[in-house]
């Protein structure tokens, strides 16, 4: 059984690493988007240590990560860290010399392979690069706001219309935007997603056994929509489900507690 | 030449699609004679009216070094995809050229939603693009052969009909801008662009009056234009776009960086949107007047 093998358990542990190491950042005075980084963490953990996603080989011979929800980026920068691919002194280097800010850009990190910044284009890009490379996996991660764009969905019918085999959307579904709380009933839930000629598949973010289901699913040669629910700031009970700490950030006092509680 | 300027120009880019593996053609359901021989080539995209996603697959494929050339109407490839033009293509510089039909008037009775006549000031704004406008089945001719020289994103306006009236001009896509009427003794002249290009050769045919067609509307050889301007005592700036989405603003920003003494003349539409479905492009320009009768008027 997968649920109790070693590989589950080292990149249970590995997700509190990247946590730790994350919020660390955080309490050294970097300003990221809390709640979102935290919602899709085990999601990106899963996809890099599984090596769908393998980092330590270029970007023209490997499958493609598209962080559509950019302002997730402080989870990439410290797994590139954890990686070794990426030391932390040329991290501090980059964020003072503001190399470094708070979206993704292919200019200055060259494990990125799409800038982001403006929501709903990562879809359309990924149907391109999938083009350009039909033996390559194009992964791409969104936001549940984010499903809001017009493009997205003229992406999402592209791909079903003209039968597009690479493409894999996940979609990590918090349930909060920016500024509110959202559901999206009537789009994710019902009918309407299974219409389409691409593998459907709904789960829990933060369920391992749940995410590995998916990644067997992208290995098929047929392009997938993963809508895993999730927790806005996931594994801290004072940035879960909080509006306050969706892009907001916590104070000097806080951040320590917090860390001190994941030590202990 | 006796062909509709589209076919030149899709002609001769269907040779190098065909020729060249790594070129792929998209568009947004616009339907072009030249190209329907080649729809069912796997590099042969065409998107549905879907201009953004358009745009963004255009951009993840020149991601990886594809090149691309994006065709369609030329409002519904600026105003509809604006963002992922400036963000995707631009920031990202990709080898990408889109090419926007129906510029000005020439659809004219579909309304303010065809007539193309801002979507220069939108690529002027962006800075990665380049903006060629294409007046002649000439320059038709000269740009498609040459337009994956140009590196980088380049927005082409292209006239429709047969528009032979330049045949004889040397252009030189370098320069950016050509002397179309040349008189040894006019102390005027006409700064145009695109289809307008005819017209003011058609008022210095009477008026002897000197013509230079402006095509390039970025990265021209401005100290050329410079000297050149500055021999004249009267400068019309004509076009067939509005006062702010044409090439007054660029040609003034040009000028207000040396000094030109020639009285400066403008005759082009006014900053407002036309609800005209019923009339031609010729009845439009009368209207506006901004024709060729209003033109002789101003000499």
């Amino acid at each position: 059984m997968v649920k109790n093998s070693k590989k589950i358990l080292k990149l249970k542990k590995k997700i509190k690493e990247i946590r730790y190491n994350f919020l660390k950042l955080i309490s050294k005075g970097v300003k990221y988007h809390i709640g979102g980084s935290l919602s899709v963490l085990d999601i990106i953990v899963c996809l890099i240590y599984s090596n769908k996603i393998d980092l330590t080989k270029t970007s023209k011979i490997r499958n493609k990560l598209i962080l559509s929800k950019g302002h997730a980026l402080g989870i990439f920068y410290t797994i590139l860290m954890d990686l070794n691919l990426l030391s932390e002194k040329e991290y501090f280097s980059q964020i003072k010399n503001n190399k470094f800010g708070g979206q993704l850009d292919t200019y200055n990190c060259k494990y990125v392979d799409w800038s982001t910044g403006s929501l709903g284009h990562s879809i359309g890009v990924s149907i391109g690069m999938a083009i350009a490379n039909p033996k390559k996996k194009i992964i791409t991660i969104v936001g549940d706001a984010e499903i809001d764009e017009g493009s997205v969905w003229e992406g999402l019918f592209f791909i079903s219309e003209k039968k597009i085999k690479n493409v894999h959307i996940i979609i990590d579904r918090n349930k909060l935007s920016a500024s509110s709380f959202i559901e999206k009933k009537e789009v994710l839930d019902k009918k309407v997603l299974n219409q389409l000629n691409l593998n459907i598949f709904r789960g829990n973010g933060h369920n391992l056994i749940n995410i590995f289901k998916y990644l067997k699913i992208i290995d098929k040669s047929k392009s997938s929509l993963a809508i895993f629910n999730t927790i806005k700031g996931n594994g801290i009970p004072e940035f879960e489900n909080s509006l306050q700490y969706s892009h907001g950030q916590p104070d000097k006092r806080l951040i320590t507690q917090v860390l001190k509680n994941l030590q202990n | 030449m006796k062909k509709d300027i589209r076919d030149i120009f899709f002609e001769n880019i269907k040779n190098q699609f065909l020729k060249d593996k790594t070129m792929y053609i998209l568009t947004n359901d616009a339907d072009v004679y030249s190209l329907q021989s080649i729809k069912t080539n796997e590099r042969f995209i065409d998107a549905g009216v879907a201009e953004q996603n358009l745009v963004n697959m255009a951009a993840g494929l020149g991601a990886n070094n594809k090149k691309t050339l994006v065709y369609g109407f030329c409002t519904f490839l600026t105003f509809r995809c604006y963002e992922q033009l400036k963000f995707n293509i631009a920031s990202h510089n990709a080898n990408c050229k889109i090419i926007g039909v129906g510029p000005g008037f020439s659809f004219s009775n579909d309304g303010p939603t065809h007539h193309g006549i801002q979507d220069i000031q939108l690529f002027n704004l962006i800075p990665e693009f380049e903006i060629i406008n294409i007046s002649d089945n000439n320059l038709a001719n000269i740009v498609s052969k040459n337009l994956f020289k140009i590196k980088g994103p380049v927005y082409v306006r292209l006239e429709k009909g047969v528009q032979n009236y330049n045949s004889n001009i040397i252009y030189n896509l370098n320069q950016g801008f050509q002397f179309t009427k040349k008189y040894k003794t006019s102390k005027k002249v006409i700064i145009t662009t695109g289809y307008f290009c005819k017209i003011a050769n058609e008022v210095s045919d009477k008026k002897k009056i000197d013509v230079l067609n402006l095509f390039r509307l970025k990265n021209f050889n401005y100290k050329k234009f410079i000297d050149i301007c500055i021999n004249y005592d009267e400068i019309v700036i004509y076009d067939e776009n509005t006062e702010y989405g044409g090439i007054l603003p660029i040609i003034l920003n040009i000028f207000s960086k040396k000094k030109i003494k020639a009285k400066i003349k403008t005759l082009c539409i006014k900053d407002k949107q036309y609800f005209i479905y019923s009339d031609n492009r010729e009845k439009i320009l009368f209207k506006l007047k901004i024709d060729k009768k209003s033109l002789e008027k101003i000499f």
